[in-house]
């Protein structure tokens, strides 16, 4: 039945639009992922850098003990604490190798600040007045291991750093300060610049050092060594001795991340500045990466529900097909049975056919001959559906054509056996049996080819109709035996195939032959009445939502005393 | 360079390939710092810390700076413990770019993937003909038993005897000739032994040598005999018949003949200061000694190639050679640094500052120029070409190296001042010694 309604459109709509919120809260989530991840990993970006930094600092100024401990070392020396100068500049010169990683030379200040002994050699400066330096003066007060500013203190005035230790006896007396100097510069290829490099710090931008005065006495751009940065604010953070990172832009607009620590125990403060793009690479590749996946998890179930779609609707039409194909066999096999009933005077012929499925394999057929005889056939072929129903039509037209030809049922059935064996399917056979039937004198002669036996009901009761025979396309060469009745006036007939007394019910009883026997002792009437009650007792036995398990063909002979009724023919479809 | 651009990356495409599939380990491909894209690199290069060394180092890299303006480089003098200091360096990745190393450290260096494979950038990069003029002995002792080439030579220390032409012609003693062998040596030192109160102690001895590692080797050597098995780093050699003779014969110059110089004979001063100092008429040193004697030297000073011994006749190259530490983030810079630093006017900026024989052969003759100008009246008649006759002639030796160096040295240096030094005991004392060296490697 069909109200105009377009199914499959409707369909379609409804997938398609389940999909929307799908894919919104799909994209949802991926947002929120992604947000919350980018805001996450920032905040670790930022920390690391700040650590990291930190962790440099401490690095640098641990590289920085190899050359307090050589001038520590130096210090020592006995000759230096004496206050003999010439043996002091001799303790300097003899030390001279190992001297120099000091590329601005080393010089040996007196208790006063004087300058009393230089490696290389600088008799300029000897004798002169120092006491006003910071390594100095910061010394009287620490006497620790000072660190200094850029200043003018090596050769030639160039521009140093001084890292300097005290000069002490054995009571811990001071003796004075022995400063080594390192050149910094763009141009200098110092020990102090290796020992920073050495150390691979900011990989993807710039790294540097300055001194309290914001002065950058090493940079990874070594063109930048020397310049004054004490305006930038990351610079001003670190000099007042703080720790910290934060995002930022660097004189050329770009996003950097600036990390700032101040190297221990030293005026020096540590900054990296990394570029954020290089640091946050992986947090956008990850972003690409969910927007990829987002796309995919929209697009793939888009994919494969349309794939599931199609495959259904694909499959519903091939079902429609096959059911409509059906619908044609089924429509050719009814024009395979008999279209009437033969009308007999004094015989009442009734008939009723269903298959289980839209075809079946069970099959009756009457064949009226030229001297008034009339031919009986039911036959059941194994198996259900197209191939029984095919097999069904080429054995009624074989036997058709062979009873026309023969007269004796016997013989009927060794010849169609002859011709149906050769082309018989495997595990495939027809039980069948065929009589012919004189109405005039009620003589019947049949022949049973593995047939469910008929019932005969006369005046000396119920009785099965049997005679030998394997079913046809079997075996070869086989012979039937042919059996002789005499139906008198009060007779019935009841030909019958298996889907009648193989039927089961809900709790896996069969109908069976005793039932049968006893249904039809018990009517009184044959023909048609008896077939329509047996249908209804099938019917009832096997229970409301019973499926029928196979084809069920009967066909009921009855003879009348007088006048005939109507010839029926039951359940057979229009 | 014998190769354009294209050939390069050629050369750098099909060596990289032929060793991914030799060998399916990561391989680092060369690549021309121009493909780097005009980096700014920062490299630390670490060398002697001599007192002419970091001038010269200096003055030099600022060469290297004008041709390379993208890099620069930080030199930086090796620590006093180079040989520890450096391990721990490199296990904590902040090891130089760019280093010097020699003897028996370098290799296990190499061995414990600190230095970088320079084999695909020698392919790449350098001609058959400069590989050709270095000393097959050294560059094969900058490589691994796997090949690794960790190295490439920085220059070619050459074993000779300094011999003092004044005491030769005092004592009318015929200068050696170049064909001679130990019988010769033999004879002259004991011409030139002087003990004029025959009291044991000659106050002029023939000669001395340093007793060390290699510098003992280098008369085994020339025995027949080896240290160390020269197919397995494992197995002592030491007390094979060879090696026992060679070192029999020395200790008999010492204890037997008394025309060898003992460290005690000459109060322990240095070989070289004994030889200035004309304690010694001859003495067993390389050409690294040079500048020291003949700034030393108040006598006329000739040289003459290592005796022949009975087997054949051998001299010591040194192994030192420039590396790239397997961390540095620029190989490809660190490379260009090596090349210059193997090259003609580093070579030669060492011969000019320290007397430093060049490790190509090429500049032999330039580096006997530079001697000879600055020492024109030693120099005269003096044949330094004597320093690179192992190296041209192919008959040099490289120190021989057991698995664990360490060990076998501890326990040879105990055994040789006993044998050598002290006196005290014959060369059978290796037997056992041989014996516990080997233990030592397993």
């Amino acid at each position: 039945m069909s109200l105009g309604i377009d199914w499959k459109n409707i369909r379609r709509k409804i997938i398609l639009w389940s999909f929307i919120p799908t894919v919104l809260a799909l994209a949802a989530v991926a947002l929120i992922t992604f947000v919350s991840y980018q805001g996450v990993y920032e905040d670790l970006v930022i920390e690391r850098d700040r650590e990291l930094t930190s962790l440099s600092a401490a690095r640098l100024r641990e590289e920085m003990t190899k050359f307090t401990q050589l001038l520590d070392e130096l210090a020592r020396s006995e000759d230096l604490l004496s206050n003999n100068r010439a043996a002091q500049q001799e303790v300097l010169t003899q030390a001279g190798r190992r001297l120099a990683v000091f590329d601005g030379g080393v010089i040996l200040l007196n208790t006063f600040g004087r300058v009393i002994a230089t490696q290389p050699y600088r008799p300029e400066i000897i004798d002169q007045d120092w006491s006003n330096r910071s390594y100095f003066t910061q010394m009287i007060g620490s006497e620790g291991i000072i660190f200094s500013d850029a200043l003018n203190d090596g050769p030639q005035g160039t521009r140093v750093v001084v890292l300097a230790v005290p000069v002490k006896g054995l009571a811990g007396e001071y003796h004075g300060t022995l400063a080594g100097m390192f050149r910094i510069g763009s141009q200098t290829i110092s020990s102090f610049y290796a020992s920073i490099v050495r150390l691979r710090l900011g990989q993807s931008g710039s790294i540097y050092l300055v001194d309290s005065r914001g002065r950058v006495i090493y940079h990874s751009d070594f063109e930048m060594i020397g310049e004054n940065f004490s305006t930038q604010e990351v610079v001003g953070r670190v000099i007042l001795g703080n720790t910290g990172a934060f995002r930022s832009q660097d004189t050329s607009g770009e996003d950097i991340v600036a990390a700032y620590a101040p190297v221990p125990e030293t005026p020096w403060g540590l900054v990296s500045e990394e570029n954020w793009v290089a640091l946050t690479r992986s947090s956008t590749r990850y972003g690409q990466t969910l927007v990829v996946l987002l796309i995919l998890g929209m697009i793939l179930p888009a994919l494969g529900v349309s794939m599931l779609v199609r495959e259904r609707q694909s499959e519903i039409i091939e079902r429609e097909r096959i059911e409509q194909e059906l619908n044609v066999a089924r429509t050719i096999q009814k024009t395979l049975l008999p279209r009437q009933i033969p009308q007999l005077p004094g015989w009442q012929i009734s008939a009723y056919w269903q298959p289980a499925n839209a075809v079946g394999g069970d099959f009756y057929d009457f064949i009226c001959f030229p001297d008034g005889k009339f031919g009986l056939v039911v036959g059941d072929v194994t198996n259900k559906g197209i191939p029984a129903a095919l097999v069904m039509a080429s054995t009624r037209s074989v036997l058709r054509g062979v009873a026309e030809q023969l007269e004796s049922p016997g013989r009927v059935l060794q010849r169609v056996n002859e011709l149906i064996y050769p082309d018989m399917p495997r595990n495939m056979f027809v039980t069948c049996l065929y009589a012919i039937l004189d109405p005039a004198s009620g003589n019947l002669i049949y022949a049973n080819a593995g047939h469910n036996l008929p019932y005969w009901r006369s005046r000396g009761g119920l009785e099965e109709l049997k005679a030998t025979g394997m079913p046809l396309g079997l075996m070869d060469d086989m012979v039937y035996e042919e059996m002789e009745i005499m139906m008198n006036p009060g007779d019935s007939l009841l030909l019958y195939s298996d889907g009648l007394v193989e039927a089961h019910n809900g709790q896996r009883e069969m109908f069976g032959f005793p039932r049968l026997q006893h249904l039809i002792g018990s009517y009184s009437a044959g023909g048609p009445e008896m077939i329509d009650r047996l249908i209804r007792e099938l019917a009832n036995f096997s229970g409301p939502n019973h499926e029928q398990e196979d084809d069920v063909t009967l066909v009921a002979i009855e003879r009348f005393y007088g006048d005939l009724p109507d010839q029926q023919t039951i359940g057979v479809p229009s | 360079m014998n190769y354009n651009r294209r050939e390069f990356l050629k050369l750098a495409g099909t060596v990289a390939a032929g060793s991914l599939m030799a060998a399916c380990t990561p391989t680092l491909t060369p690549k021309t710092l121009q493909d780097s894209g005009g980096e700014k690199v920062q490299l630390v290069y670490q060398d002697w810390r001599t007192d002419w060394f970091p001038e010269m180092a200096q003055r030099l890299l600022e060469k290297f700076h004008d041709t390379h303006p993208n890099v620069r480089v930080f030199y930086t003098p090796d620590p006093d413990n180079l040989e520890e200091e450096m391990l721990a360096d490199m296990e904590n990745e902040t090891a130089p770019d760019v280093l010097q190393g020699c003897c028996d450290f370098f290799p296990i260096w190499a061995q414990k993937g600190y230095l970088l494979d320079l084999k695909p950038y020698i392919d790449a990069d350098l001609s058959q003909d400069l590989i050709k003029e270095w000393d097959p002995a050294q560059y094969k002792a900058l490589s691994t038993r796997e090949g690794v080439q960790f190295g490439l030579p920085k220059y070619h220390g050459a074993l000779a005897i300094f011999y003092n032409k004044d005491l030769f012609d005092q004592k009318k003693v015929d200068y050696p000739p170049s064909n001679w062998n130990h019988d010769d040596y033999l004879e002259i030192m004991k011409k030139l032994t002087q003990d004029e109160d025959n009291n044991g102690l000659p106050e002029l001895w023939g000669s001395m040598m340093d007793i060390s590692w290699e510098r003992i080797q280098v008369h085994i050597n020339a025995w027949g005999g080896h240290l160390v098995d020269p197919n397995d780093p494992t197995i002592s050699w030491m007390a094979r018949p060879e090696a026992l003779a060679a070192m029999d014969w020395i200790r008999n110059r010492m204890w037997s003949d008394k025309v060898m110089a003992s460290l005690l004979d000459v109060q322990n001063i240095e070989t070289r200061q004994a030889f200035i100092t004309q304690k010694i008429a001859m003495v067993e040193d390389g050409s690294w000694a040079l500048k020291d004697i003949l700034d030393g030297a108040k006598f006329r000073v000739g040289v003459i190639p290592f005796p022949a011994g009975p087997a054949r006749r051998v001299t010591l190259a040194t192994t030192d050679g420039f590396g790239i530490y397997a961390g540095t983030k620029h190989p490809e810079a660190a490379w260009e640094l090596i090349k210059f630093l193997v090259g003609e006017e580093y070579a030669l900026a060492m011969a000019e500052a320290n007397f430093l024989q060049p490790a190509r052969a090429s500049l032999v003759d330039q580096w006997m120029r530079i001697i000879q100008d600055q020492f024109p009246k030693q120099t005269r008649d003096m044949d330094l070409s004597a320093f690179a006759e192992g190296h041209i002639q192919g008959y040099s030796v490289t120190a021989e190296i057991f698995a664990n160096m360490a060990e076998a040295r501890r326990l040879v240096k105990n055994a040789w001042d006993q044998i050598f030094t002290l006196g005290q005991d014959s060369v059978d004392l290796m037997k056992r010694v041989s014996q516990q060296v080997e233990a030592a490697q397993r």
